[in-house]
């Protein structure tokens, strides 16, 4: 009855979804330490992440998948108590969202692929503006890179 | 389980059953007349034409020199040639604005990595791979003229980064996973330097 939707595409855009709940979720912390232009920023941030949440949640649900649903709580990679610890975790949740996008552009559909470049973009860009500054491979791990050299330019 | 191997046999025994046929009747048809046995063989000739210049494309050729790059190669050296573009221009910029150097020396280092990354996947014999790249050099075409003003040369460079981001996205789909990824990553650093150099753009103007 169900079409036969290849296991890989569920578990990237899975992947892209749970890295979406948790960036919601995050960005509730963050912003409740922030204030003024930031707060807006947050705000705006976590309205879409939100959208790109409907969005994979209609995909999956689109294949015949479960969507896997929010946890109630999530562990916090460090405390957050200031302003500048909740732009670190901003940024630090963009870059876990860029990198689970990086699964759908490993798919064999070429839409799916351009999909989840076009992500990337957006979570690239919201995390540059949190940090302060850009990077040469957003979502890539190390392990991705052919040399050891290109990190040393990092300053 | 079942259906699978069900489909997998079922493949097979056409692909045995469309050879056998095909071997006994050019056979059987022989003796008949010279001048409709002559027509048969132009017209198998004249389909089994694509069919031989499809075979051969994977042998290099001695007279016609190496076979044309794959769509792999291909997009490999358009992402290679953008990358050396933007280094170019991000240094022609640099030489005329020394002061812009504390914003754009670190894109312009990013641009080297990128470009070093793709360089490194290109596995081509040295020979082939310097044809194509001679004409991509980034001396041709694109050293377009810079603006004289600092923020006119940021946004020259603002627009370049916005048109290799949305070029990135465009090369994904006939490449492998592994170099979709570094192209979707590359094109993702390009949409903020983009960002970045916007950013930049009122007080390099001044």
């Amino acid at each position: 009855m169900a079409r036969t939707v290849p296991a890989d595409t569920a578990m990237a855009l899975q992947g892209a979804l749970a890295a979406e709940n948790a960036a919601i979720y995050g960005y509730g912390v963050a912003g409740a330490r922030l204030s003024g232009a930031q707060l807006a920023a947050a705000q705006q941030d976590w309205n879409q992440h939100r959208a790109a949440q409907a969005t994979l949640t209609a995909m999956l649900t689109r294949l015949g998948a479960q969507p896997v649903p929010a946890a109630a709580a999530y562990t916090l990679p460090f405390p957050v108590r200031t302003a500048q610890q909740a732009a670190s975790l901003a940024a630090f949740l963009e870059e876990g969202v860029t990198r689970a996008y990086l699964g759908l552009v490993a798919l064999d559909d070429a839409s799916l692929r351009a999909f989840g470049a076009r992500a990337m973009q957006a979570c690239a860009l919201r995390a540059a503006s949190w940090r302060g500054s850009t990077v040469a491979f957003p979502g890539l791990p190390a392990s991705a890179l052919r040399r050891p050299r290109p990190s040393n330019h990092s300053r | 389980m079942t259906d699978s191997s069900g489909g997998a046999r079922t493949v097979r025994g056409s692909l045995g059953a469309a050879a056998s046929r095909t071997v006994p009747s050019g056979g059987r048809e022989r003796p008949r007349g010279a001048a409709v046995g002559r027509r048969r063989v132009l017209a198998v000739s004249a389909t089994l034409l694509p069919l031989l210049a499809t075979a051969s494309c994977g042998e290099p050729d001695p007279l016609t020199g190496p076979p044309p790059p794959s769509p792999q190669v291909r997009t490999l050296q358009a992402a290679i040639a953008a990358e050396r573009a933007l280094v170019g221009a991000y240094t022609r910029v640099l030489a005329a604005h020394p002061a812009l150097s504390g914003s754009l020396r670190p894109l312009l280092i990013q641009h080297e990595d990128h470009l070093a990354q793709l360089r490194g996947r290109l596995i081509e014999p040295p020979r082939a791979a310097a044809s194509p790249s001679a004409s991509a050099r980034p001396g041709h075409s694109p050293a377009q003229r810079l603006p004289a003003t600092a923020g006119g040369a940021v946004t020259v460079l603002e627009d370049m980064e916005r048109s290799a981001a949305a070029a990135g996205v465009r090369r994904l789909a006939h490449v492998t996973p592994s170099l979709a990824q570094l192209l979707a990553s590359i094109a993702a650093s390009e949409a903020t330097h983009a960002a970045a150099l916007s950013a930049l753009r009122p007080a390099g103007g001044a």
